[in-house]
């Protein structure tokens, strides 16, 4: 390997073995180039001392300022409320919005829904008298429901069945 | 005494200490002259602002380096970003040496400042770790405290470093 004419590089290299070897520095110091204008130092003592003679230093402050706190308080609080009402309004017992309703909106609702028979039969727990009363009227459910309706016999055997289950 | 006199008094004591060493060691890392007094008073103006924060545990040079190397590197990131170059391009920072060369504010023998132009090749993370280290013989744990670095990654970055500059150097 081979460096110009220098011991700079000479000492370089040395340098980059010591580090290699134990993490040391055996170069001495190299001075670096750069250079200021004759005077600046004392001056720009001077010139910090001046600036900052005109800055007050920041006093310890709180990990939170107290201002932030009230915000952060107000915020959770407002956040609770809301919540809170939101809750209450879009998870209210159905029980108690299906009793508001009229016959005729749940009959409408029925109509309008894709729900089978078999799907409001499974769901409903019917006492016979109900059975009777329902089957004794047309309804339109669904397909199943206008065939056995067509049917007596047919309607009161699934009668039957349903009053054995 | 009063305790703003005595505040006072101790950090004029901290400028006459630090004051040079501060402005060289941004003076390394931003180049230009202007640029590095601009930011030697930033970093004493934080100092002065940040006095009672200081640690009586950790050494006050590693904390004063701390702030003048953060300082410089904001600045030099800005400088960047204004320019709309690269946060890795260290074009400015050359433009800057070749421009004090010319003027006269930076002045050495050849090898000097082939040195200087091999560090600028560097990255500044590795730029700053050598200048630590090879110039300031700081040891790798005040490095460590400075630049918030494992002792272990300022060895790899350091020996990194030293192989390009030697790389550098064996050009031409």
């Amino acid at each position: 390997m081979k460096f110009p004419n220098d011991s700079f590089f000479n000492k370089l290299q040395a340098s980059i073995e010591d580090i290699i070897d134990d993490e040391q520095l055996s170069i001495g110091r190299v001075d670096h180039p750069f250079t200021v204008p004759k005077g600046y130092f004392e001056q720009a003592s001077q010139q910090i001392l001046a600036l900052t003679s005109a800055k007050k230093p920041k006093g310890k402050q709180l990990a939170f300022p107290k201002f932030k706190v009230w915000y952060a308080a107000a915020a959770i609080l407002l956040l609770s409320s809301v919540t809170a009402w939101f809750y209450t309004n879009s998870v209210a017992d159905n029980s108690v919005l299906v009793q508001n309703l009229t016959n005729e909106e749940i009959l409408s609702y029925l109509e309008n829904e894709p729900i089978g028979y078999s799907e409001i039969a499974n769901s409903v727990d019917f006492t016979n008298e109900e059975i009777y009363e329902l089957t004794s009227e047309s309804l339109p459910f669904d397909d199943d429901l206008d065939y056995m309706l067509d049917s007596p016999e047919l309607l009161m055997e699934e009668i039957q069945q349903l009053n054995e289950k | 005494m009063d305790q703003p006199a005595r505040r006072r008094q101790a950090f004029s004591s901290l400028v006459e200490a630090y004051q040079q060493k501060v402005y060289w060691k941004v003076r390394k890392i931003v180049i230009d002259h202007d640029d590095a007094n601009d930011v030697t008073q930033d970093v004493f103006i934080k100092i002065w602002q940040n006095l009672d924060k200081f640690r009586a545990d950790s050494k006050l040079y590693t904390w004063i380096y701390r702030i003048a190397v953060n300082e410089s590197l904001t600045f030099i990131q800005k400088q960047r970003r204004k320019n709309q170059i690269s946060l890795e391009d260290n074009q400015l920072l050359v433009d800057s040496f070749d421009k004090g060369v010319k003027s006269g504010y930076i002045d050495g023998e050849e090898i000097e400042l082939r040195l200087q132009q091999a560090i600028l090749e560097l990255p500044d993370k590795q730029r700053l770790v050598f200048d630590m280290r090879y110039f300031d013989k700081l040891s790798y744990d005040d490095i460590s405290e400075i630049t918030g670095t494992t002792v272990g990654g300022l060895k790899a970055t350091y020996h990194v470093a030293m192989k390009k500059v030697e790389q550098f150097l064996k050009q031409d």
